[in-house]
């Protein structure tokens, strides 16, 4: 089942000369539960991509339909609901409310629908499965940059999105917990047949992935990967197993 | 450092909204400190040049026919020389003080500098047919004095004199050149009219009259006094002890003029440790002795006002330029990190503010002047100094009571004359917030240091315990449990905070407190110490029982139309036994306190035998005042109410009385042991028409009446008062008042002694002329019978008060929009520090909606909690300045409470206002976004 739909994305910013072509004319689609890598270099429009799937930006031309829904022609509320409620966001730094304990960060998206029940045996099953359970009180500052990134990884899981966005999830995180987390993510979504997109200019890390699609210039670059490698099977294997690092 | 000027302009402009923000922050409070330090300054300044005219233009008098002050004239006349004046006059006549210079510095010496002197020669002294000195004053003298011919010249001839008209009045000289005056059996010619001595010099040299004789008249018994005025931009204290110690002077023979002393820097440093400490164990003294004894022209209360301005000042420049610091922390941390040293840091924010201030501090000068200017020229006289005003009342006897009401009114009051800009509070004021500016900057330098280390070490904000309760799996919706962890995440920022926010609101609070108070206050002296109750007064100028206005008579005048009350007061003269320690010291009357300088009146003494007399070693007994009031009176008295209440019907009933008791210096009521519920036993003249000796109350046992009579309420005050008798301020005199009916019925007066009348609202200076003339028809065939039209004086008292509290609330006013200034910008802060924190709720998708009740819930929460703090403040500040009115101020009746609505209107601005703030500043958030630090 096709669950994003990208079609012709243009993204201009500024006028006349200072006229910056971000992306140009990119199209692709994504099936359910396909864990697909981002990758381009620095400033090749794969954020800007990601940013235009989120919700977060509007494209210039083009449409982003997820889910059978047109993105842009959402209302803003429409849109904030619609997004909080079908993407699921893994930022590089973890974006985890300082306040809050694993749990409460965890549930907070889903507690923006009002009415909506919390599904506390899903958070708890996702926070058994991602190791977690044993830290559920603890705050963001208590735990190691890896355990962030999973309770980022819960959160983004906790509302039963149709897509997660991850954006350079690993880009803080030394090569251990880099490996313990794309191990999560790959086991994620083979779990939870979760579609997952992330953005990284890591070509190794991209190589673990279902498909990557490439970006230069704002151009898409797509190939299908081949039939995956012993070593990235590896990688999925270590899912559940990170250890405390604080 | 061109560099540094760079950038602080750099961020100055990148960050319009905050240095707006420090702008007229740093303004407001740079002109509500100015202008009314101005305010204060002109009044000072109006008060002494007043002092000037009432008490001469000297600082201290000198006996100087002595050997030192041949070398002083020689040293004048040294410095004059230098100076390229011209030389002095020879040994006998010294010369006049004008200054020389540029400078008008006359004599500079180590210590001091003589800016002028006069020499009073005085040739003779006579005390028939009254106290007049034969004088000679040489021209220093005579323009200290402002003594300047009027008419004719001054005597050049032994038989020449000159005076002043009021004493060629008391000497029945015609005021005509040439006229012959008769003195001391011998025969002067009027050769000049000089102007008036100055009004209070009495006060200081005794009192006499002064002619003026030629120089040449000597009679060989001659005494010479030297006046000296120092140069003022230094207390005159330590020139005169430097003067004194150069000259070799007894300084026990040096007079101080203690009109202006207080101005001058003329007075001791008062209090010795010891006398602190003795005041603090001695229940009678206390810290309203201290604060009386310090706040000399009320230089403790302004210095207090101005004190509590500038800290002010400093406080909502240091809360606001935190905020536009700590917007940009990372900015610094970035350079910080690039190798900018803590110096540099601090001289960067130092420059920025000072910046800043130099614009707005000069604006705010300006601005504060400029407004005060204004306040001045229309209500100046507000902030002149009252002389003599409560507990400085002067008792009367035998005459009207139209002076006590003048000395009090606003009406002697110098005018307020010319606005001066009180330069010195301006220099101190910016020296004082530059040092702030300095420490601001410091206390933001290291916080930006800590918080760059803490961002290496990023665990450190997790010590101590923490609340590990899970909330989602209770509450469906997490923002109310978010807005609260945000207010609660860092305790001492959020404790500063409310404190912050409170301060603003807790002064204005406090003003308006004051304010109120003193409008209660105003209003009840008004009505009763200051006799200015009543439009028209009708009243006995007689000390005689005899003289009273017939009840015809006052009937006919509530037969008048147009009145709006006619209100007639009998009087009768009483004692009353204190027997037993009753009186709690005897130190109240100067009859009985035996003090040096607090001598009783001569002439209640002997018309009296003194207001109180001693019977025992505790025992006393003690004129009082009996009044009979009518109905409407005894009412309007419910406002004066210490103990007890006030029934007319009652009294009747049951023959109870009221009982004016006394106020010690402190604005206690407890120096008479007595109550309401107590009897008091009055001794009253059987003949109701007394006189004479019988008043004295020293005659026969027959010749006086006892009666018992019960208290039904103690009152700090009377309304209508006779003071024609034993004399009656309001304050000192214990007065017993019933009402007219029993005054008839225990004491046989029928007559009146005073009637107030009150005329309707609005009524005009003219139509309040002819009611006047009306009345004095009415009243023509009474003997001794007066009639005062107060109308002109109380519409003057009532604008008076009307622009001290107006200046009050103003004051309150700018107080509370710097505050709300300060509240709105603490509250962008608080969502600028959350920015990261907000920015990852909106990506995680809470909605506007969402969003705004988050705010608006913390808004709310902190509108609550500060007010709280507020009122909890408040509540301390209150009581203090109830101590303060109460017995620092003898504020009459204040209220212990501020009224509720003040507080309801503070709590209500308080959370619309932090809720305002909030959601405004939450509004300029991003939208949806990816969270940034």
């Amino acid at each position: 089942m096709e669950i994003l739909q990208v079609k012709q994305i243009h993204k201009i910013y500024g006028e006349k000369e200072n006229k910056v072509c971000a992306l140009r004319d990119v199209s692709f689609s994504v099936e359910q539960g396909e864990f697909i890598a981002i990758v381009g270099t620095s400033g090749s429009g794969k954020s800007t991509l990601l940013n235009l799937i989120g919700g977060l930006d509007t494209p210039t031309q083009g449409k982003i339909i997820i889910r059978g829904h047109d993105i842009a022609s959402l209302k803003r509320k429409e849109l904030t609901i619609f997004r909080r409620r079908n993407i699921g966001f893994v930022f590089q730094d973890y974006s985890l409310m300082p306040v809050l304990n694993v749990y409460d960060n965890v549930a907070l998206p889903v507690t923006f629908d009002r009415g909506k029940h919390v599904d506390h045996g899903y958070i708890r099953e996702l926070l058994h499965e991602l190791g977690l359970w044993e830290k559920r009180k603890r705050y963001p500052n208590e735990l190691s940059g890896g355990q962030q990134q999973r309770v980022a990884l819960a959160r983004a899981l906790a509302n039963k999105p149709a897509l997660i966005l991850a954006d350079e999830p690993t880009g803080n995180l030394d090569s251990g917990t880099t490996v313990e987390v794309m191990g999560l993510l790959k086991e994620s979504s083979r779990k939870y047949n979760q579609t997952i997109l992330m953005v990284t200019h890591n070509e190794a890390l991209a190589q673990a992935c279902d498909r990557i699609i490439r970006i230069e210039d704002g151009r898409l670059y797509d190939r299908k990967e081949q039939p995956k490698q012993a070593g990235t099977a590896g990688m999925s294997g270590t899912a559940g197993k990170g250890g405390d690092r604080s | 450092m061109r560099n540094a000027l760079r950038l602080a302009f750099a961020y100055l402009r990148h960050y319009r909204k905050q240095t707006a923000a420090l702008f007229v922050g740093i303004m407001l409070s740079a002109a509500l400190l100015t202008g009314v330090g101005s305010l204060f300054f002109s009044g000072k300044e109006a008060a002494k040049e007043n002092a000037r005219t009432e008490y001469g233009d000297w600082h201290y008098e000198m006996r100087c026919d002595l050997p030192w002050f041949e070398d002083f004239e020689a040293d004048v006349s040294g410095a004059e020389g230098r100076s390229g004046g011209e030389s002095p006059a020879d040994g006998t006549k010294a010369g006049s003080g004008q200054g020389a210079g540029t400078d008008d510095v006359l004599l500079r010496g180590d210590g001091f500098r003589v800016e002028s002197y006069g020499v009073e020669t005085v040739r003779k002294a006579i005390s028939e047919p009254f106290n007049i000195q034969y004088v000679y004053g040489d021209t220093g003298y005579i323009e200290m004095m402002g003594r300047e011919l009027l008419e004719g010249k001054l005597p050049e001839k032994t038989d020449e004199i000159a005076a002043d008209r009021q004493t060629l009045r008391n000497l029945g000289v015609p005021e005509e050149l040439g006229s012959q005056v008769e003195l001391d059996g011998e025969t002067f010619t009027l050769s000049g009219i000089v102007a008036e001595m100055p009004e209070k010099l009495g006060e200081l040299l005794g009192d006499y009259m002064q002619v003026f004789v030629s120089p040449e008249l000597d009679y060989g018994m001659n005494g010479r006094f030297l006046y000296l005025r120092f140069d003022e931009s230094e207390p005159v204290l330590g020139q005169i002890k430097a003067f004194s110690e150069r000259y070799g002077i007894d300084g026990s023979t040096v007079a101080r003029n203690n009109g202006i002393a207080g101005y001058v820097g003329a007075e001791e440093a008062k209090l010795s440790a010891e006398e602190i400490r003795t005041a603090f164990t001695d229940p009678t003294l206390g810290i309203p002795w201290i604060w009386g004894m310090l706040n000399e022209n009320e230089a403790l209360t302004e210095g207090a006002v101005l004190l509590a301005l500038a800290v002010f000042s400093a406080f909502i420049i240091y809360s606001i330029f935190q905020v536009s610091v700590l917007r940009r922390l990372s900015q610094y941390s970035v350079m910080q990190t690039l190798g900018m040293t803590d110096g540099a840091a601090f001289g960067m924010l130092m420059l920025e503010m000072l910046l800043i201030f130099a614009g707005g501090y000069a604006a705010g000068a300006v601005l504060g002047n400029g407004v005060a200017a204004l306040i001045y020229r229309k209500a100046g006289r507000i902030f002149i100094t009252r002389n003599g005003g409560q507990g400085g009342a002067v008792r009367h006897t035998g005459v009207s009571t139209e002076e006590t009401a003048a000395e009090l009114s606003v009406s002697t009051l110098p005018d307020a004359g010319a606005f001066h800009v009180d330069v010195k509070i301006i220099w101190l004021g910016a020296v004082f917030l530059i040092l702030v500016l300095a420490l601001i900057s410091l206390v933001l330098v290291r916080k930006m240091r800590k918080l760059t280390l803490r961002q290496m070490i990023v665990k450190d904000t997790a010590g101590g315990k923490r609340n590990r309760k899970i909330y989602s799996i209770k509450h469906e919706n997490l923002t109310g449990i978010l807005a609260k962890k945000f207010m609660f995440s860092r305790k001492g920022t959020f404790i500063g905070i409310l404190l912050s926010l409170s301060v603003g609101s807790v002064i204005f609070l406090g003003a308006a407190y004051v304010t109120e108070n003193t409008r209660i206050n105003n209003e009840l002296t008004f009505a009763a110490d200051d006799g200015l109750g009543s439009d028209i007064q009708v009243y006995e100028e007689s000390d005689s029982l005899k003289d009273t206005i017939p009840e015809k008579t006052a009937e006919e005048l509530k037969g008048i139309s147009g009145l709006e009350s006619v209100l007639p007061v009998r009087y009768m003269l009483g004692e009353i036994p204190l027997d037993d320690g009753m009186l709690r010291s005897g130190s109240f009357f100067a009859e009985t306190a035996g003090e040096e300088g607090f001598e009783p009146d001569p002439v209640i003494m002997e018309k009296y035998n003194g207001q109180i007399v001693q019977t025992g070693e505790d025992d006393y007994r003690l004129k009082v005042n009996i009044y009979g009031y009518d109905d409407e009176m005894l009412e309007s008295l419910n406002d004066y109410v210490l103990e007890g209440s006030i029934d007319p019907d009652q009294m009747r009933e049951e023959n109870t009385v009221l009982f004016k008791t006394l106020m010690d210096g402190q604005g206690n009521y407890d120096v008479i042991g007595i109550g309401a519920g107590d009897t008091v036993r009055l001794r009253t003249p059987e003949d109701p028409e007394a006189d004479g000796e019988a008043l004295k109350f020293l005659g026969q046992e027959e010749e006086y009446r006892d009666t018992e009579l019960k208290i039904g309420a103690l009152i700090s005050r009377p309304l209508a008062k006779v003071d024609t008798y034993i004399g009656d301020d309001g304050l000192s005199n214990v007065d017993i008042i019933m009402t007219n009916e029993q005054m008839e019925k225990n004491f046989g007066v029928t007559g009146y002694q005073t009637i107030s009348i009150s005329l309707p609202e609005g009524t005009d200076a003219e139509d309040a002329a002819k009611a006047a003339d009306e009345i004095r028809g009415v009243v023509s065939g009474v003997s001794r019978c007066v009639v005062k039209d107060y109308t002109a004086q109380i519409e003057a008292q009532n604008l008076y008060l009307d622009q001290q509290i107006m200046f009050f609330y103003g004051i309150a006013l700018v107080l509370l929009m710097i505050s709300l200034l300060h509240i709105m910008n603490s509250m962008q802060y608080l969502v600028a520090e959350r920015r990261y924190e907000f920015s990852i709720l909106r990506a995680m998708g809470i909605t506007d909606e969402g969003f705004l009740k988050m705010l608006m819930k913390e808004g709310i929460r902190y509108g609550i909690y500060s007010s709280i703090v507020m009122l909890a403040v408040y509540w301390i500040v209150q009581k203090v300045l109830y101590y303060f009115m109460v017995h620092v101020y003898l504020y009459l009746h204040p209220q212990g409470m501020i009224s509720a609505g003040y507080l309801i209107f503070m709590v209500v601005l308080n959370i619309v206002l932090c809720t305002g703030a909030m959601v405004v500043s939450g509004r300029r958030q991003p939208a949806e976004a990816k969270p940034q630090r």
